[in-house]
């Protein structure tokens, strides 16, 4: 692996952004340092020779699952339990901040 | 009648017997958490008034209290995952795991405490507190299942459940002293478990002896239809396979005696003499050094976590992202480092090749041994606070668990006695791919033969009714 660049506070900015986050000045400058310790670390995958390797997408030999395109009641949760645990809602609506 | 420290199999006797009445058997275990959790703690939640739960003792179970790790839902029960996000979030359904609990009459009598999101190896991370060592309170208990590891060692639950993404059951099992099963990924359900590595989470048994592990296994093991990771292989009858010895080719690897304490070689080297003098075979095998296994994990499961962490919006439940501790909020940035445009080739995919790598290695060298035998962690039970010295803490304490989960393979940790400070130490033994049986057959094995060096009378006489 060549050596990747270290990530800047405006990387990290961006980065905050875009997984919708709040970090303080202080705390970003933590997550700087770790971060960056954290990337030099990842430079030991360096050593292994994957050319001839294809990607792990799964550790046991399972294949695709299909079920019936029928609705398994005994799932179904009423009105009143979807919305049990929502701190704002009206009139069976969850209420969201706007988008547009 | 003395019931401290008694086994699952056992208290099931006396229930069965009607020697022990369910009721009796709970409120023992809650008067124990009543004088003991305070200063342990070990439970987010305590289910005090069990009265639509303590009615029946049909079933495998029979009554037995179980503690359940706190990222299971559980139908009307918080289900917090140590996170202030969820701290009001009432689960309408229950995991598969706690509803194959219920169905055999097992009672659930808590919720255990844990890493927030499970993310972190010491317990510390909670954001309801730490969870200490019940040998040491000044020590951690480890993580993330260390409510669960603790609650078992001080026996405030005879048996508890727990989930591993790469070793959040061995190393609170090995710092706390008990028994901690990580099956095969795909054993058991993952449907209600709040997700954090979806290709590593694995639910398991935490335990102070291998039956009462096999006895559970067998009830939540299985394909289950909500959970589609979930395998069809068939689910063997666990216990009765403890009662035949068999012999087995035992591998030892010295990669994973790297940067490992003195005292704990010499205590696995001394088990490794145990094995061979029961007519066990020795042989050394080479294996991939678990230092990359710590790099594979780290960047697929941030990977993992910065999607599965993507789901908290506080809209349907939970708070809003501004709850987020430290540590959820430094592994979902570099997650979304590692898959982003440009990094995603160099970090993830990279990672998955490696991580292909390791599960072959592990099947090359399954095909001369049945298990592989080392360490659970480098050093035992770490100094509340002193994980903030190490920058890459969880990471290192994991390292010997890693390429286990990396792989998908099942593994154990058996308490090996007491360090000079009265620490526990843990053997490690892994196996293939659903070999679950033979693990829990070597197991049983020594347990019978070394009674885990006196551990558990070790730790109880700390814990007197």
């Amino acid at each position: 692996m060549t050596k990747t660049k270290h990530l800047t506070k405006s990387d990290l900015i961006h980065l905050m952004e875009l997984s919708k986050l709040q970090l303080n000045d202080s705390e970003l400058l933590v997550i700087e340092k770790q971060l960056n310790e954290t990337l030099d670390y990842f430079e030991n995958l360096g050593d292994l020779d994957t050319s001839a390797i294809s990607e792990a997408t799964y550790t046991t030999s399972a294949t695709n699952v299909f079920r019936d395109d029928s609705i398994d009641e005994s799932r179904l949760l009423d009105q009143s339990t979807v919305f049990k645990n929502a701190k704002k809602k009206k009139n069976n609506f969850f209420i969201v901040s706007r988008i547009i | 009648m003395k019931l401290l420290g008694k086994s699952v199999i056992e208290l099931k006797k006396l229930l069965l017997s009607k020697q022990l009445k369910v009721e009796e058997l709970y409120d023992y275990f809650l008067n124990r958490i009543t004088k003991y959790d305070k200063e342990i703690n070990s439970y987010l939640s305590v289910i005090v008034d069990s009265s639509d739960q303590v009615i029946k003792n049909i079933g495998n179970l029979s009554g037995i209290p179980v503690a359940i790790k706190d990222n299971f839902c559980t139908q009307g029960v918080r289900t917090s995952a140590a996170s202030i996000v969820l701290a009001d979030f009432i689960p309408p359904y229950d995991s598969t795991v706690v509803a194959r609990i219920k169905k055999e009459s097992g009672v659930i009598i808590g919720k255990t405490n844990t890493d927030a999101w499970a993310h972190g190896s010491s317990t510390e991370t909670s954001d309801f507190g730490v969870t200490k060592n019940p040998m040491d309170y000044s020590r951690v208990a480890g993580g993330s299942s260390g409510g669960s590891a603790a609650s078992v060692a001080s026996y405030l639950s005879p048996i508890a459940i727990g989930s591993e993404t790469a070793g959040s059951i061995r190393i609170p099992a090995g710092w706390c002293g008990v028994v901690g099963l990580k099956p095969t990924y795909g054993r058991i359900s993952r449907y209600g478990v709040i997700a954090m590595g979806s290709s590593w989470d694995c639910p398991g048994i935490l335990a102070l002896n291998v039956a009462d592990v096999a006895l559970l296994l067998q009830i939540i093991a299985g394909r289950d239809p909500y959970d589609a990771t979930s395998v069809e292989t068939p689910v063997v009858n666990y216990g009765n396979y403890l009662n035949t010895k068999k012999t087995y080719t035992i591998g030892i690897a010295d990669e994973y005696f790297n940067d490992v304490n003195e005292e704990i070689c010499g205590r696995i080297d001394q088990c490794i003499q145990i094995l061979k003098k029961s007519g066990h075979k020795i042989r050394k095998v080479k294996l991939i050094d678990p230092k990359y296994a710590v790099s594979v994990y780290t960047i697929l499961q941030r990977s993992e976590v910065s999607s599965n962490l993507g789901r908290y919006d506080g809209i349907r439940y939970g708070s809003d992202r501004s709850a987020f501790g430290k540590e959820a909020k430094t592994r979902i940035m570099l997650g979304t480092y590692t898959l982003s445009h440009g990094y995603y080739d160099a970090y993830y995919k990279k990672a998955l090749k490696a991580r292909q790598l390791i599960r072959n290695d592990f099947e090359v060298a399954f095909k001369d041994v049945d298990f592989i035998v080392g360490p659970t962690a480098p050093c035992t039970a770490l100094k509340i606070g002193e994980s903030e010295k190490y920058p890459f803490f969880g990471e290192m304490m994991d390292k010997l668990c890693e390429p286990a989960s990396a792989a998908g393979i099942p593994a154990i940790n058996l308490p090996v006695g007491l360090d000079k400070k009265d620490l526990p130490i843990g053997l490690q033994i892994m196996a293939n791919h659903f070999r679950e049986e033979d693990l829990l057959n070597i197991s049983y094995q020594f347990e019978k033969e070394t009674e885990f060096f006196g551990i558990k009378n070790q730790m109880l006489k700390l814990y007197p009714d």
